[in-house]
This record gives structure tokens, sequence and C-alpha cells, in this order.
């Protein structure tokens, strides 16, 4: 069974949480171009390899967090890179 | 290539069937073709075989990673069925429930077709709302759905025993899709794999594309595989879930996101549910093969995932759910599991488009994309042949993100 780290928490069953898709780039000024900003909206990242996620303790204490999560081995890292 | 019949069948039989031709040939691969097809599955060979017969066009190749059909053309749960929501989706979906009905007649190969009706059970009134829209929507563009009571929907699966009025979610009503049907996945890769090598499409297995190649103005060149580069002036992409991996070796990203769907089979058991049940507000669906499985799906795995196998929570979730529905079913040993990786765009609806790379053409989205094979090769076929997206498959460009113009269709499909 997939755990997850609740910063609030600690490590948690993965079925009390939500996920939220991939984080975004930040978003872009008004001087942004049509094309750029379609780009923004609309295309997310889908690695073979670590993905950066939101996910929402849905089921818990209802803290949002983020965290990389391999899209292959299900392996977690939080953002700075520590293994969980 | 040899017409299957029950005079050929008569005549192997002399020869004790040791003598059958081959299906699909295979020629050695040249440096360059009109059209590469990158993915033998459902779409890529429907696509190759509707190339050859309705445009001519058969200087073309079919290169596929693994073997021919292996991909999620083998791993889906043989649902066609076309009760989506939208203007623009019925009528493509239409299409390609009737492509099915003559399919094995146009490819001279059985596919076992069965047409079959699903129901869906409904427990709760939001989807009771959404699925009578539906019903109203379907009936404008002829995909009937047709409304029963519980009462109805127990004398037609008698096997239906939970979902009683003290239970957790007691169902309330019922929703039959007349035309929808099932068949042998495996056939209709084989039979369009068979029917477009007879007209002159190259198929080459185990020939992995590692990067796409484009000319120094641009367009696309060809592809760069294990077996050396070969060159085409049209290339489609038409692997499902690593359609991103592949368009991103051209510097092209598109707005899918990959996720592992899985289901499983039961032991098989006598002729027991005669069509298929599709339960939306549990996430679970299933239908019974001609050899008594019961083949079950479940919902698919929460985050991005490119596994081909099923997450140990999402298989007792769907078990758990289905026991609440089917009780009797506790018995039942399960055999095998598997599971597939699907692209999916946020509107939840396919793409079948060029893109911003000048000869290069994607087909993916697809979710689950079985159903719409016939339609999708057909279309797709008509984009490579004429430059134009045939009129079923106009809506479903990617222009649709650049004017965000979408055609929202989560909540027709297994993706919530």
């Amino acid at each position: 069974m997939l755990t997850l780290p609740c910063p609030f928490c600690g490590q948690r069953d993965e079925t009390e949480f939500a996920n939220a898709g991939p984080t975004k780039p930040p978003r872009p000024d008004a001087k942004v171009t049509d094309s750029d900003w379609i780009d923004w909206l609309t295309v997310p990242v889908n690695p073979i390899g670590y993905v950066e996620e939101k996910w929402w303790h849905a089921k818990g204490c209802g803290k949002w967090f983020t965290l990389n999560r391999h899209t292959v081995t299900h392996d977690v890292t939080t953002t700075d890179g520590q293994s969980t | 290539m040899g017409k299957f019949s029950a005079f050929s069948l008569a005549w192997n039989a002399l020869s004790h069937h040791r003598n059958w031709p081959r299906y699909w040939k295979n020629p050695p691969l040249a440096k360059k073709y009109d059209v590469l097809i990158i993915g033998a599955g459902g779409h890529g060979l429907a696509t190759a075989h509707y190339l050859a017969k309705n445009h001519g066009i058969t200087n073309v190749a079919v290169l596929e990673k693994g073997w021919l059909g292996g991909g999620n053309i083998a791993r889906n749960t043989v649902t066609i069925r076309s009760n989506y929501l939208r203007d623009e989706s019925i009528p493509f979906f239409v299409k390609s429930v009737s492509l099915f009905e003559g399919l094995a007649k146009d490819l001279n190969f059985n596919l076992m077709y069965s047409k079959r009706s699903m129901i869906d059970v409904v427990q709760t009134y939001p989807k009771m709302r959404e699925i009578r829209r539906r019903m109203m929507n379907g009936y404008l563009h002829g995909s009937s759905y047709s409304s029963i009571d519980v009462a109805e929907l127990r004398r037609r699966v008698p096997a239906l025993t939970g979902g009683g009025p003290d239970t957790r979610l007691p169902i309330i009503g019922a929703m039959v899709h007349k035309e929808a049907a099932v068949c042998r996945h495996d056939g209709v890769a084989w039979g369009y794999a068979r029917s477009a090598s007879s007209r002159g499409v190259e198929i080459h297995q185990h020939t992995e594309v590692k990067s796409l190649l484009r000319d120094t103005d641009g367009t696309i060149k060809g592809v760069e595989t294990n077996r050396g580069t070969v060159l085409a002036d049209k290339v489609a992409v038409v692997v499902s879930g690593h359609t991103t991996t592949i368009t991103e070796t051209a510097g092209l990203r598109l707005p899918v996101k990959s996720f592992n769907l899985a289901a499983f089979v039961s032991e098989p058991v006598k002729p027991l549910i005669d069509v298929i049940v599709n339960c939306p507000d549990l996430g679970v669906y299933l239908n019974q093969s001609d050899k008594g499985e019961l083949v079950i799906g479940g919902a698919p795995d929460a985050g991005q995932s490119f596994r081909r196998d099923i997450k140990q929570t999402v298989f007792e979730d769907a078990v758990v759910t289905m026991l609440e529905l089917f009780p009797a079913f506790r018995r039942l040993k399960l055999l095998r599991q598997w599971g597939g990786v699907l692209d999916i765009a946020h509107d939840a609806t396919p793409i079948i488009s060029a893109t911003d790379i000048p000869g290069l053409f994607v087909s993916c989205g697809w979710w689950g994309g079985f159903k719409a094979v016939p339609a999708g090769g057909y279309t797709l076929a008509h984009l490579i042949a004429t430059g134009q997206p045939h009129d079923l498959a106009a809506p479903f460009t990617l222009n649709r993100f650049r004017h965000l113009d979408f055609i929202v269709e989560s909540g027709t499909t297994t993706a919530r």
C-alpha cells in the first residue's frame, strides 16, 4: 500500500488523499503571448519519471501539500529531495 | 491472402489445418514510406486499413514497439457504446458503433460481435439527472437510451440482488443503452492487420520509435527507430498513453495526461449476465465473456501513471463496491488482473488532429478507446489522406484548446 507524507499527520494511507494533478509553473503576467498563455493553461507535464504534484489530505486533516512521485515506481520524495 | 469462408474451412480441414496462410506479411523495413503510423494497436491498424481501402494509399508502414495488438487493444473491457453527452461526440460514436456492426464482414474476420445492451444502474439523483440529460441528447442523434424501473432491472439482471431499500446506496432506477455490444478485442487488431497487409501496408513489429525527426524547415522528416532511420512525409502517432513521450522528442507538448486503468476477470461460470452492467455511482462495470469469465473494471488510479498493473487499493475498491450489488459474487475466484496506460485531455474528449509540426498527426486522449477504433481509424485516415479533418472528427482537433472551446465529456467515461 502506498503511503504519502502529510506534513501535519505524517505517513498516511493513500486512500485518505485526493490527487490534484501536477503543479504548474508560476502564472504568467499580463504581457504573455496568446500561445504561451494557452500552453500554461492547458498543457500539463506528463513525464515517465518524477512528477511534482499536489495532494489534499481530504479524509484527514485537510492539508494541501506538494511532493514528487515517480509515475512508474510510485517512489515518493518531498519537493526538497528528501526520501520519505 | 486467402478468403475465410465455409469452403476454405472445409478445404483446409483436408490438410489438417496445417496450410492456412499467415495473417500478415513480414517484409524487410524500407528506407522511406509515404505514411508512417506509430503503434500497431486498434487505432493504428484501423487507420492503415482505411488509408488503403478508402484512399488508395498503400505505401504505409505501421511501426510497433512490442507485438501487434499487445497494448491497450489487448487490455480493455471490450465495451462498444455511444451514450455520450455532447452534440459533437454522439454522432462520432454512433458512426463507430455502426462500423463495428458491419466490421466482421468488411474485414472477412470473425470478431464474435455480440450486441447485448448496456444497463446503467443508477443509485444517486445527481447521476439520474445527468443520465437523463444524456438520454435526451441521444434521441437527437440516434443513440438510444431508455429508462427502466428497478423491478425491470432486477428481471433483466437476476444476479443483481444487492442495492435494496435498506442499503447504503439503494438503486433508484436504470438506463438501457440498446446499441451497446461486445466483441473479440484481439480479433479487431488481427482483422485490421490482415486486411491492411493484404492491401499492401507493411507492419513492422519490434520496431521501437526512439524519436521523431524534423527537417530544417521544421516539417516532419521521419523517425529514428531501433532498426535505423525511416523516412516519411507524414507520420501519425497513435500510441495511447505514450503519445507525449513520442511527441516531446520533437518538442511538441500536448494537453493530455497519462493514467493507469485496470481490469480483472473471475473464473468462468455458467451464463449469468447477458448485458453489460455499468454502475457509475460505484465506479465499477462488468460483463460476461463467451468463456464465462466475468470481466470487471474499476476506477482509474488517482495520479498520473505509466504502470500496466493494478494497484491493490483500486482492486479492493472495485471488488467491495461490486459485492454491494452482487453479493453472490463473494464466492467467485478472481483469475487475472491487468492494467493499461491511457491518456486523457481534461475535457475527456479525444484528439484527432494535425499538429504545429507540418506532417505530424496525433490521435490521442481516447481514454477507453476501444469503442472508437473503427471511427477513429476512419477519420484519422481521412485527415492524413486529405489534410482536412473529417466532418465527424472536426470538433476533436487541437484547435479547441487554442480557442478554449472544450467538449466536456467528463462523467460519461470512467474518468471522473
